[in-house]
Parts: structure tokens; sequence; C-alpha cells
């Protein structure tokens, strides 16, 4: 299966599309707001701003790997790449682990991305325990999404699947106040916002940030649209199987 | 031995066309057969449920007496599906190298390139290559894996005339059972040790060329079994 992960990797990593919304616009993104500071006054404020979007960034450009992942399978759908590995020793379930640990190893670089540019240019003061508890989180809070991205590119046609990535990508980051605080957002929408995976899933390094331990409810609001989106891609997979 | 193909009583429906008619066929090993037919007679359908990719409405299927998956993921089986399979922004060596990588016993890489033709092609992208070019890697990845049985879905559909020839030159002295659809007449003729006719699903013809041409021409022949005339 390494063989099947190192070629999927490959094949993300030369992907245009993937270097740019994933990996070079979260972290010039970053350096762009944190510097205009939002609006932020004081030196105090400014460096909780710089900490707060170097977290929401990271994540964005973390769920954009995952999202470009889903995408990517819908293109391998179209092209063939999946009845060809359907012919070869290796089980379906392999396919579809191969295509999970892919998605989990191109989200890395677009955190550390992040991060660095947030330790280095920035100086977001965090202990050495601080910085791997953001990044681990960032980093294991990906899976539903990646899920959910591939569930779209089995249940929908590659063109369809695509723009619902791309809307499911935008949205729900905006939505899970990764761009700007929810905190600002009218009431509706915040209320929107305390219920959408994107926050529960930002909310665990938010909270490191500011010396907390996550909030047993984002936990449990994360852990529930994991098993939303686990048997989401099942249901695409099956349908996919049953199609093709 | 073994045969190396088992079909009895295969019937495959989609929604509104019986695609696959009560086949029966048996194939032992070390044989290259050949199976022609119009478009829409059932090849390709005969060949997805072989390898375990449809399932059938009635009859069965077995590849070296194990059911078709069992055979596919022990790595006896080497497949070339048609017009289809290859990823985008990888080279010819890295998908060479992934398909050996996946098989129990592959063939030694230099040796793949070079029965595939693509000698001198192994750095260049997949996606930046001509349809021929394409359909060698497709060919490679099939013959990776040092399969027992070729499964080959119009394998020279796009090679001109010499790289057909490269290319059955190339698997003759393999020596392996292979069993491939073609539009080709003549390479059938040329290469096949047996062929089978198919016909709206159903088999219509099978013995060796000489048998199926009683004397004539082989287009004559199969013209006149898919229209139902008898030769």
């Amino acid at each position: 299966m390494t063989a099947y992960i190192r070629l999927e990797v490959r094949k993300m990593l030369r992907d245009h599309g993937f270097i740019v919304m994933s990996l070079t616009l979260p972290v010039v993104l970053y350096l762009i707001f944190s510097n205009l500071a939002m609006g932020a006054q004081g030196p105090d404020a400014q460096a909780a701003a710089a900490a707060w979007s170097m977290v929401g960034m990271a994540a964005y450009g973390a769920l954009g790997g995952a999202f470009s992942n889903g995408t990517g399978t819908s293109e391998d759908k179209a092209l063939g790449w999946l009845a060809q590995l359907a012919v070869l020793p290796i089980p379906a379930w392999r396919v579809i682990a191969g295509k999970a640990a892919t998605g989990a190893i191109i989200v890395v670089p677009s955190i550390l991305l992040v991060l660095t540019a947030g330790g280095l240019v920035n100086g977001v003061p965090l202990t050495p325990f601080e910085w791997v508890a953001v990044t681990a989180l960032l980093w294991v809070g990906t899976i539903p999404f990646s899920l959910f991205a591939l569930g779209n590119a089995y249940l929908l046609s590659p063109q369809n699947s695509a723009a619902a990535n791309l809307a499911g990508y935008i949205s729900l980051s905006v939505v899970g106040g990764l761009w700007f605080p929810a905190a600002n957002f009218p009431g509706w929408l915040q209320t929107v916002s305390e219920w959408s995976p994107v926050a529960a899933y930002a909310n665990l390094p938010w909270a490191v940030l500011f010396g907390e331990a996550p909030s047993l409810r984002s936990v449990l609001l994360l852990l529930g649209w994991t098993a939303v989106f686990t048997l989401y891609a099942l249901y695409g997979f099956r349908r996919a199987g049953r199609s093709a | 031995m073994t045969d190396a193909i088992v079909i009895r009583g295969l019937r495959k429906a989609y929604r509104h066309v019986l695609a696959v008619d009560g086949l029966s066929l048996t194939v032992p090993q070390g044989q290259r057969l050949a199976l022609l037919g119009p478009n829409g007679a059932g090849k390709t359908t005969t060949i997805s449920v072989l390898l375990g990719l449809l399932t059938p409405d009635a009859g069965t299927t077995s590849l070296f007496g194990r059911d078709s998956r069992s055979a596919v993921n022990e790595g006896l089986i080497g497949v070339m599906q048609q017009e289809i399979g290859l990823p985008p922004r990888v080279t010819v060596r890295e998908l060479v190298r992934f398909a050996r990588a996946v098989f129990p016993a592959p063939l030694p890489y230099d040796e793949v390139v070079a029965q595939a033709g693509l000698t001198g092609l192994d750095r260049t992208r997949v996606d930046r290559l001509s349809g021929g070019q394409r359909q060698r890697v497709r060919f490679a990845m099939a013959l990776a894996g040092d399969p027992k049985l070729l499964v080959l879905d119009e394998p020279t559909a796009g090679l001109d005339v010499e790289a057909r020839r490269d290319f059955w030159d190339g698997l003759t002295m393999s020596g392996r059972t292979v069993v491939f659809s073609s539009h080709h007449l003549d390479e059938a003729d040329r290469f096949a040790d047996r062929i089978v006719v198919m016909h709206r699903g159903r088999l219509v013809a099978d013995g060796t060329g000489a048998q199926i041409k009683k004397g004539g021409d082989l287009e004559d022949a199969f013209l006149a079994l898919i229209s139902g005339r008898i030769a």
C-alpha cells in the first residue's frame, strides 16, 4: 500500500491547483491579515490576532488539501484510474485507505507553512508543547473533511464534485470562522457557526492558544460530524461501486 | 492442468439490453484466444464479469479454478482495459514501478519497459504521451506483474500498423495465456490459436481462423456470421 500512497502523494504535489489553493494562498493571506492586524488596537491585541489568524489560516490550508484530495479522486474516476486500480491486486478497501492516508499526508505542509510563518515572522509565543498540540489538532481534525470530500467525489460527477468541494471548502471555512471571527457574525449566523464542523475543528487548536484544553463540546461536535461524514463517504463509495 | 478460464451459462442484462445471453466458454492454459464481434456484441461485458467488475445475473466464471476477485488479487491476471486507466501527473517510470510493487512476483523493470516498447520514454509524464504511447503504457501495466493470463480489451486500438506488429511479436514470445478482443480481423487470424465470434450476447462461432474462414476470407465469414447468414 505504501507504493500506492507514494504515487497518489506525487500526483497531488504536482497539482498546480493544490499548490496555489492550499499551500501558497493560506500563508500569503496569513501574512497579509496578521500584518493588517484586522483592526486590533495595541500590541497585545495584535499579537492575539496574529496567533488567532495563524490557526485560522493553517486550518484553511489544511482543509484545502483535504478537499483537493477529494476533487482529485473524482478526476481519477473520470479518467478510469479507479477502474484500472480495480483490476490490480489491491483490494478496494486499501484504495480508500490509501486515498485517506494521502489526504492526511498532503495537509501537513499547509499546516507547517502557516505555523512556521506565525512563529518566525510574527513571533507567536507558544511553548513547545503548545506548538505540538496545535499542529496535532490541526492535523487530526482534517479527517472528517477528507471523508466528506471523498464522499462528494464518489457520489457526484467530476464537474459537480469539483464544484461541491470548492463551495463546501469556502463556505465551511467562512461559516466556521477561519476568515473572520464568528463573534462578529450576525446572530443567526453565529448560531449556525456554533454547530458547524469547521468551527468545532478550529476551536480545538484555538483553545490551546489561550492556554486551555479543547472544550468537550467541540470534541463531541467534531466526532458527531466525523460520524456523519464517514457514513456519507461509505454510502458514496457503495453507490459508486454499484454504478461503476 | 486447470483451465485458465471457465465461463458457464453467463447472462448479464442492463436496463433495456441483454448484453450477454447464456455464454459458456472454456480456455485452457497457454491458448491465445481472440474474441471478435461487432460493437455491442457483449465482449466488454463478458470481460468485465470475468474480472469480477460486474456481477452476472446468472452463470458462473472462474479463473485458474478460483473466483475472479481472488485470481485478480493474487496477481494471476494482467488486464488492459479499453481506452481508460491512466492517472495524470505521473511518469511512465513511476507508474510501472507502482504496478510492479503491487504484484507478488513482477517482471524485471527493464524487461517490462522493453517489451512494451517504452524504452527511452520512461521519464516522460503519461499525460504528455501520444495515444499510441499511452496504449503501450497500459500494456506495460498489464505485463508488469508477470501474470499467467493477459486479458486485453482492444489492445491495439490507436496503434499504427508497425506498432501493432511489434505488439503482437512481443506477445507471441511470452507464451502466456492471452484473451483479447479486437476489431482487426487480420490480427486475430494471425495471432490467435482460436477465434470466438460473439453476436448479440451469444457465441456464434468458435474455432481456428482456418475453420471459421472455410477457405474463404475471414471478413466475409465474420460478416455472414453477424448478419445471421450461413457462410
